[in-house]
């Protein structure tokens, strides 16, 4: 395949090209178009540039492997975003030895979330930089479904192929990770802890 | 106002560049071990397709 044939194939198709034949060059693109998402959002996770670049490592090595797990339902940024985000969630609580929590949801319970979980108005005169310090306050699942939402745009629908959760699930665990977000923000102290 | 969310990951970092040579390292040893395996492993799909279509003749 040709070079500019190859830079004009729209992600899906390339990922399809690279199943059928395992081609690494044309894995090599598909890293120069995602390699600065895959790093920034490693980063946001990760305690320097050296733990950063390990974790972008990892993740395209997985997804190299993965790929075929890849089956179109979604775009493939949007698996890749939650691939990613995945990955480093891991990693994040790999060593803490901490359990998640399964927590049983009612069907009452979810029944009035509607959609009241997909707007960002509650955030709008959040600042940035309090924001930012208070992210690292709640947990890195909370985190990821609140970043997959709120800075990547996944809708509901997306969200729920991405986690391999029901949709009434996703919105749960938005509701539940949005109201920790506010509480969290609006109980911050200067010297940076949370009340 | 805008959503802040939007911002927290601004400005977005350079990635290292000799982070890309690492990489497709990695990929071409996980392509090795790949096309190893796949010597030594039968591909059960293609000997179905092969049997079944043979049958049709």
């Amino acid at each position: 395949m040709k070079t500019d044939a190859v830079h004009s194939l729209t992600d899906e198709a390339l990922v399809e090209t690279i199943i059928k034949t395992n081609d690494t060059m044309l894995f090599e693109v598909l890293y120069d178009r995602y390699s600065s998402m895959v790093y920034n959002k490693c980063y946001g996770f990760a305690n320097g540039v050296d733990e950063a670049k390990d974790l972008t490592q990892d993740v395209f090595l997985r997804v190299f492997v993965k790929l075929g797990s890849f089956k179109g339902k979604s775009k493939f940024s949007t698996w890749l975003y939650a691939f990613t985000y995945n990955h480093c969630v891991n990693y994040v609580t790999r060593n803490t030895a901490k359990k998640i929590e399964k927590q049983s949801v009612s069907s009452d319970s979810i029944e009035n979330i509607g959609e009241k979980v997909d707007t960002s108005r509650e955030f709008e005169n959040m600042r940035v930089e309090q924001l930012k310090l208070v992210m690292e306050l709640i947990s890195p699942d909370e985190k990821m479904i609140l970043l997959l939402k709120y800075q990547d745009g996944l809708s509901i629908k997306e969200l729920s192929e991405a986690l391999d959760l029901g949709e009434s699930a996703v919105k749960m665990r938005l509701k539940r990770a949005k109201e920790k977000l506010v509480h969290k923000y609006n109980n911050y102290t200067r010297d940076g802890k949370s009340i | 106002m805008e959503n802040p969310f939007k911002h927290i990951n601004q400005p977005l970092k350079e990635v290292p560049p000799e982070l890309k040579g690492k990489v497709m390292h990695d990929i071409a040893m996980a392509k090795l071990l790949m096309d190893l395996a796949e010597l030594f492993s039968y591909n059960l799909g293609h000997i179905i397709d092969t049997i079944s279509s043979n049958r049709k003749k």
